[in-house]
């Protein structure tokens, strides 16, 4: 051989250019995978790009046609591609059934394939349906919704169907949403108004591509009048879950009472609102054979059958489960705040209610992606007839100018519809699809991806919240709260404090003022989300800087706390600092035995005995006993503190020191001979007490010995709803309300768990109540009335308190509904025990009444 | 190594999933052997990892901002392994699998402190993570970072070693590979340091 090329060794042969590839040889993939990887995303972004539609759907559609049938695993690609783009984002369903319907007219046997392909999902849903053990993932929207959004898809195909087979199927779900809706008379049946307002809502969609198709008008005039005749419409009013508990700024409309009116009036009139919303793609249609048949009739479950699902509460899908309770729409950009005119298509036309569903789907079952879902519901309009929406980012100021110019013109904008549907799905009652987390994230994405246009739009609905405070139900206060500040938190918290500083100055010095209440709690929420106090300080005007005082009571009261342990000894309110533990300051008598206690924590838990701990106890005792008023509290006092002094770097060194000193705690309270109940009253008030200045923490550390069992989560109520002097921080300090939520929510998580806690709040808040109303002095028959711009604090202040107190209840019934379903008849004699109020007792009773319902 | 499952290409959604291990995890996995069983185990361990914290932001933030996607069991802050301070990443714990992905997809790249925070799941989390594993105590990262970072402990990278003050000849490499270790090489801080004007602008 000469040589050898192949063994010359390339590394030792200095002077021989390396020219081998520096990476790993890669995997060569099949080229139908290749073809698939580059193909199938161009159909996930068909129609983003408006210049290049038209090519794309010729270059697609003539790929397709050609590449179909030559092998499998393209095939499996392209449907499972088509099905996922028709369920997740249905704006873009009429270029995919254009496209479909293209490559129909080139190979028939492919656009068959498509067709029943999503018919044989459409199927599995339908079977799907009536399956208890169907497990879903967190992106799941409900096999009711997937058969909407196929059934929407199918529709749009109707040049390519056979007309009859397509009618049939909207026949059949309109006969079974009837027969469900008659299943009981009286009552509503969730399921059945799901599938008529979802199968009523794709009809429209017939006509996309079959606009002059008088056959078709004529069955579809028929299905209508048919279902219009039998479908009785129940009208159902559940105050439990009303978003305002007093003074709706709007009258919310019902969807299933809205739905037919909307196809109605989009179809008449020659479909000429129709055509003004859907886009004219019949430039790039080829004709149809229009004789593609099913490969087989539905198989659609009976009304029997589905009856014990009827009640879509058995979590199989997101948007499924919003029928559970009347669907409303939901409105934050009402007309005449800005202008005499509406900037989010009205929910009362056909176009409305299509955009909220369509932004509904697409968040809902991308929730995997949010960047991407960010990127579709500002860019809905692409897919719809220009004109519809101002151009995006148009200012309100603008917007008014061109109005009083043109008053024809229009004035919707994109940006408020996105927004808007996307803060229905966070101001939704009862229950939320998605951890907040999702809902928070995404409008901030939103907003990152065009501060400009999107802040503004934001601060609107800052200012809406703002104004409707006082009637917003409790929940809602919470999480607007949420919301603003996580926003706050990833814009700089900047925020145009000046324009709330009237109502500050105004009720500052009030404790139940839902405004001041809400901005106190927000920018101690903000101070808690990041670790430079200056960026908030500096974010506020001169009127709010007093609020950056976090202290969950006023020093007097902390200084009274601490004066409450001794007799013939003045506690030096000086000396009461933050992060520091009073008991241990240098004017403290037996400062140095205190700090025993504290070393005694820092020590190993095994180099230490209890007995150390006893020791120190008596000799303080034994010496400095006659200063102290009640030694049991002190004892228990001394050691919680010292507890959370030694863990007050963080929660888990708080953690784990208490967890260390379990057994040692247990020990000496066995030995103090006093009652559970104080005991644990003086555990949580000692730690929310050393915590003033930071009462979540306070509140975190009292959770760590819930699960620690040291106190129990009714004592933990019980003392978050205390009352002092008229001022009850459970009702208006949010992380006193949080805690009240987790606690609860805990408890509910647990199966076995009886309801006294349950109970025992709901008897606490409605003596509350009721003692505020015997206060004001209200007619027992007369509702209390917050009376506005009244002189009198007093009576504005005890009347908040009497709303906050109800809003509490009314959240609790709501939130733990299935807890308190089962102790019906004893909360009803509670609260003829507790409250005397007429009127009270009626609203109470009647929220009492809709909790089978939720 | 191929990944199994984690390697496939999917179509039954019209858009990237981004509750999915991140590219660094996957390139670990390749290279490790049981790299797929960890990344199995990343999916199901309810463990998530917290990255590009300042080293100011605390706990009780962590918690603040996570818990609104799921309840947290427990959160551990990394930390210098000499100094145990923060050092910028931590891992949160939470009850179930599911609230970890959750956070992975709704969390990623927010704000906590005004720095974008990177997350990735996690196979679990074992006693001595917790440490930095840098040569100073600190991150990785922190030592292959050129520019100033207020919130990071400033430069990591000491003055000399910094590209363009370097005397010795790297050849614009971005990379060093003898990272600094405090203390060590003190001596062979040339005499005129303080002379030497930082002519590194970063970005530049």
């Amino acid at each position: 051989m000469v040589g050898g090329k192949r063994s010359r060794n390339f590394d030792e042969d200095d002077g021989y250019r390396d020219f081998r590839p520096r990476m790993p040889k890669r995997q060569r993939i099949p080229p139908v995978v290749q073809l698939c990887k580059e193909m199938m995303p161009d159909i996930r972004t068909l129609g983003e790009s408006i210049k290049a539609f038209e090519e794309d759907i010729k270059f697609l559609s003539e790929a397709i046609a050609n590449e179909f049938g030559n092998e499998e695993y393209f095939q499996e690609a392209l449907f499972k591609t088509i099905n996922a783009v028709v369920v997740e984002q249905p704006h873009k369903q009429p270029a995919i059934a254009l496209l479909t319907m293209v490559v129909n007219a080139a190979n028939p046997v492919a656009g068959k394939s498509i067709l029943n392909y999503i018919f044989d999902k459409m199927q599995g849903w339908c079977t799907d349906s009536i399956n208890s053990d169907l497990e879903v993932t967190s992106s799941e929207t409900g096999p009711w919704n997937k058969i909407k959004l196929l059934l929407r898809f199918l529709s749009l195909l109707s040049p390519m169907v056979e007309e009859d087979e397509l009618i049939l199927l909207y026949q059949r779900l309109f006969d079974l949403s009837v027969n469900l809706n008659n299943l009981h008379s009286e009552k509503r049946n969730p399921l059945s108004e799901a599938i008529y307002c979802n199968t009523l809502l794709n009809i429209p969609y017939l006509f996309y591509f079959s606009r002059g198709n008088e056959s078709l008008r004529g069955k579809v005039a028929e299905l209508i009048s048919n279902v219009e005749s039998s479908y009785v419409v129940k009208h159902t009013n559940l105050s439990l879950i009303k978003e305002y508990n007093t003074n709706s700024p709007y009258e919310s409309v019902q969807w299933v009472s809205a739905v037919l009116p909307n196809v109605k009036r989009v179809l008449a009139n020659d479909m000429q609102q129709l055509f003004e919303l859907f886009p004219d793609y019949s430039g790039m249609m080829k004709p149809q054979p229009g004789n593609q048949g099913f490969n087989d009739p539905l198989n659609l479950p009976s009304a029997e059958q589905l009856e014990s699902f009827s009640g879509l509460d058995r979590g199989i899908g997101s948007i499924d489960g919003m029928w559970k309770v009347p669907r409303y729409s939901y409105r934050v950009y009402l007309p005449n705040q800005v202008g005499e005119f509406e900037t989010v298509v009205p929910f009362t036309t056909y176009g409305g209610m299509l955009f909220e569903d369509i932004i509904i789907d697409i968040v809902e079952s991308m929730e995997f992606n949010r960047k991407e879902v960010a990127k579709q519901v500002v860019t809905l309009d692409l897919f719809f007839k220009p004109g519809i929406f101002t151009e995006p980012g148009q200012s309100i100021a603008q917007l008014i100018a061109l109005h009083e110019e043109n008053p024809i013109i229009t004035t919707y904008k994109i940006e408020d519809l996105a927004i808007e549907k996307i803060l229905s799905m966070i101001f939704k009652l009862p229950t939320v699809s998605h951890p907040f987390a999702y809902f928070y994230t995404l409008l901030v994405e939103i907003c990152q991806n065009s501060p400009k246009a999107i802040a503004p739009v934001f601060g609107r609905a800052f200012r809406y919240f703002f104004n409707s405070l006082d009637g917003l139900d409790l929940e809602l206060k919470l999480r607007y709260l949420d919301w603003f500040s996580i926003q706050m938190s990833n814009f700089n918290f900047s925020w145009k404090w000046n324009e709330w500083e009237e109502e500050s100055i105004k009720y500052h010095d009030t404790f139940y003022s839902p405004k001041v209440t809400f901005m106190r709690n927000l920018i101690r929420k903000e101070l808690r989300l990041t670790s430079s106090r200056a960026d908030v300080e500096e974010s506020l005007t001169d009127e709010f800087k007093s609020y950056t005082d976090s202290s969950f009571v006023p020093r007097s009261d902390l200084v009274n706390y601490y004066q409450s342990f001794f007799k013939d000894f003045q506690v030096d309110p000086n000396f009461l600092k933050d992060n520091t533990m009073y008991f241990t300051q240098a004017c403290f008598p037996f400062n140095e035995l205190v700090q025993d206690v504290i070393n005694y924590f820092h020590k190993q838990p095994l180099d230490r005995n209890v007995s150390e701990l006893l020791t120190i106890f008596e000799e303080i005792q034994k010496t400095y006993g006659g200063i102290i008023v009640d030694f049991n509290k002190f004892v228990v006092t001394i050691l919680l503190q010292a507890l959370t002094f030694s863990g007050n770097r963080s929660l888990s060194h708080a953690n784990k020191y208490i967890g260390d000193s379990q057994n040692d705690l247990a020990e000496i309270f066995t030995k103090l001979e006093i009652d559970q109940d104080s005991k644990e009253r003086w555990i949580v008030e000692a730690i929310i007490r050393y915590w003033n200045n930071n009462s979540q923490n306070g509140y975190l550390i009292v959770d760590t010995c819930k699960n620690f069992e040291l106190v129990s989560a009714k004592s933990i109520l019980n003392f978050s709803f205390l009352e002092d002097r008229g001022r009850n921080w459970g009702l208006v300090d949010a992380t006193s309300i949080e805690s009240t939520f987790r606690t609860l929510t805990e408890l509910s998580l647990r199966r076995d768990a009886s309801v006294e806690t349950f109970v025992f709040l709901f008897e606490r808040l409605s003596e509350i109540a009721s003692q505020t109303v015997k206060e004001l002095g209200t007619a027992p028959d007369a509702a209390v009335i917050v009376p506005e711009d009244s002189g009198d604090i007093t009576k504005l202040e005890l009347s908040w308190k009497y709303e906050s107190c109800l809003g509490f209840i009314k959240s609790i019934l709501r939130k733990y509904a299935d807890e308190y379903a089962t102790s019906i008849d004893q909360l009803n004699a509670l609260l003829k025990e507790k409250v005397s109020h007429e009127k009270t007792k009626e609203i109470v009773a009647n929220w009492l009444s809709e909790l089978q319902q939720l | 190594m191929s990944l199994a499952e984690f390697d496939d290409i999917h179509y039954e959604h019209s858009t990237s999933r981004l509750d999915v291990p991140s590219n660094y995890l996957m390139k670990k996995a390749r290279r490790n052997p049981n790299g797929l069983d960890e990344l199995r185990k990343s999916m199901r361990s309810a463990t998530i990892y917290v990255g590009n914290l300042s080293f100011y932001t605390s706990e009780e933030q962590i918690y603040e901002l996570f818990s609104k996607s799921g309840t947290i069991k427990r959160i551990i802050m990394g930390l210098d392994r000499f100094k145990f301070t923060p050092c910028g990443f931590c891992f949160v714990i939470y009850t179930t699998p599911e609230e970890a992905l959750n956070a992975v997809k709704y969390l990623s790249e927010m704000k906590l402190d005004d720095r974008n925070i990177s997350l990735d799941l996690d196979p679990g989390f074992e006693d001595g993570r917790q440490f930095g594993r840098g040569k100073s105590g600190g991150q990785v990262s922190d030592e292959l970072r050129f520019e100033f970072d207020a919130s990071r402990g400033g430069f990591t990278v000491p003055l000399v070693d910094r590209i363009g003050t370097n005397h010795t000849h790297n050849f614009g490499a971005r990379r060093v590979r003898d990272t600094y270790i405090p203390g060590q090489d003190q001596e062979e801080v040339p005499e005129d340091e303080d002379e030497e004007p930082d002519n590194y602008v970063p970005g530049e």
